[in-house]
């Protein structure tokens, strides 16, 4: 793959990329910063990519990989608060939606997977390949996770 | 590459989701541009700025509620183990299976994942570097085998504390089965103190005793180790007459027939195949109403219960036999007879409905 192909498939992947760096992370600041290493490791890796038609699938794992990097790094900067996603983004005036909420509510490899699969529409094969896990593994961690969202809907529907 | 999924709740993220901010936007296109122009890379990565950390009230909490009752042995274990069931974990027969004081060895060469070989990625693997200390990342301290459900409870030696550590698979006489793998964490220091691994082994149909590798993913920042792969050996101590089993019974619920292909039940697991196979009217009914998954309740002759899927099924993209395969923590055993519930929700909705629950006598 060229430098100008990747170029393009970034481009094209930059939703998808915003996507996922916020389901891992909280801030845009930290988004941003995971995207951007990402880009500088995908040039700099290009010649590792040896099949094109998976370069998105492979700059989604190297986003994942650096998003928990970030977050990894973010907790033992800051080891004192227990503060959730859901707090933080009601310490900010965003306007996020109830379904939003109870997502940031979950723990991030819950969030990752209901994230590729239900907005980015990636398949379990797919998500197995991008999160180095078994199929299996994505169907269980997948239903484990949308039984944990609607209860949370739920909780957040009875205390409205 | 959108498939026919849930199409509410994949309406319902596209809704939710922020949208893209312009200036991360702006941001990858600009370095997508510095990059062509092959800006080095240290150039552009040194800006950056820590501000917080994840959340981790919920596993801190349930290393004080295991405190809290005195920390038994296996507690880490039993705790997880209780949690997966959500409700009525108990039996001494589930403590009984749980072991410590393991002899665990550290693997010469660790296996390339999977996700590598099927990449062909191997070249990446090799330039991976190993840590310095080649000695072992986890104690593993407990494992509880019951003939179904391995559980694993591991802790970071002092060497591992060096590093972020992950397990998602193990290797059972050299085949692969996924895990899953819970943290726990210190709620004082906020630090990991271990993690809770479980494998499903209930249709492997293997010996009393086996061996297992068990790969650690390891990181520091943002770089990739190579993974330490520990081996042990596990002995099934359940006696037969603790598992309980039921093979291939139909069941006609009206709009669908239930047919449970097995259900084993052993001290700290149940495993339960099944298939819900449909007529092609039953279908277009099923369609037609938007029906989109269903979910299995376990319940013994007292009433209490267990939910072990919310097994996700879509008629109109899996055809006319639905298959699910779960497994659950444990219900207490009480008898040799369970009764199963099958429920059906609308996408439109999340309406539930419930057929008549159907007897199933364990053997």
């Amino acid at each position: 793959m060229t430098q100008q192909q990747l170029s393009k498939v970034i481009i094209d992947a930059t939703d998808t990329m915003y996507h996922v760096a916020k389901t891992i992370l909280y801030s845009d600041a930290d988004c941003a910063d995971a995207i951007q290493e990402t880009i500088v490791k995908s040039y700099a890796s290009i010649d590792s990519l040896k099949n094109d038609s998976r370069a998105k699938t492979w700059l989604i794992r190297i986003l994942i990989n650096e998003c928990y990097s970030i977050l990894r790094q973010n907790a033992k900067v800051q080891p004192s608060e227990n503060i959730g996603l859901r707090e933080k983004a009601r310490m900010t005036d965003n306007d996020y939606t109830d379904l939003y909420e109870a997502l940031s509510r979950l723990q991030p490899d819950f969030r990752l997977v209901l994230t590729l699969y239900y907005l980015e529409g990636y398949r379990i094969r797919e998500i197995s390949n991008m999160l180095d896990l078994s199929e299996s593994a994505v169907k269980s961690r997948l239903m484990r996770a949308r039984r944990q969202l609607k209860s949370l809907m739920e909780e957040q529907d009875e205390n409205a | 590459m959108k498939m026919h999924k849930d199409k509410q709740l994949t309406e319902e993220f596209g809704n939710s989701f922020p949208k893209t901010p312009d200036f991360i936007r702006q941001m990858v296109l600009n370095e997508t541009d510095r990059q062509e122009k092959e800006l080095s890379v240290h150039e552009v990565s040194s800006h950056r700025k820590r501000r917080w950390i994840s959340g981790k009230a919920a596993a801190a909490i349930v290393f004080a509620i295991i405190f809290a009752v005195g920390t038994p042995v296996a507690a880490y274990i039993h705790y997880h183990l209780a949690e997966t069931a959500e409700k009525n974990f108990s039996t001494s027969q589930a403590q009984d299976t749980v072991k410590t004081n393991l002899d665990v060895k550290v693997m010469d060469t660790p296996r390339i994942p999977e996700g590598y070989k099927e990449e062909n990625r191997e070249d990446e693997w090799e330039a991976l570097p190993e840590i310095k200390d080649k000695s072992a990342v986890l104690e593993i301290k407990e494992i509880s085998y019951d003939g179904s459900l391995l559980s694993v409870y591991a802790e970071p030696t002092s060497n591992g504390k060096n590093y972020d550590l992950d397990v998602s698979k193990f290797y059972i006489d050299g085949t692969q089965a996924s895990c899953g793998a819970t943290e726990i964490y210190n709620n004082q220091e906020n630090e990991k103190d271990g993690l809770v691994i479980q494998c499903d082994l209930s249709a492997d149909n293997l010996p009393d005793t086996f061996d297992v590798v068990m790969p650690v993913s390891i990181y520091k920042d943002s770089q990739r180790y190579k993974n330490q792969d520990l081996s042990f050996t596990v002995s099934n101590s359940t006696s037969s007459t603790q598992k309980l089993s039921a093979e291939n019974q139909k069941f006609d619920l009206g709009d669908c027939t239930l047919e449970i292909k097995k259900i084993t039940w052993t001290p700290a697991s149940i495993h339960i195949d099944f298939d819900i196979i449909m007529t092609e009217e039953q279908k277009k009914i099923w369609d037609e109403n938007g029906w989109y998954y269903s979910e299995i309740r376990l319940s013994n002759d007292d009433g209490t219960q267990a939910v072990i899927t919310d097994n996700y099924i879509n008629a109109s993209d899996t055809g006319l036999t639905l298959t699910g395969s779960v497994a659950c923590g444990s219900l207490a055993l009480q008898s040799n007879q369970i009764q199963v519930t099958l429920t059906r929700l609308t996408n439109e909705t999340h309406k539930e409905f419930s057929y008549d629950p159907v007897a199933i006598t364990l053997k």
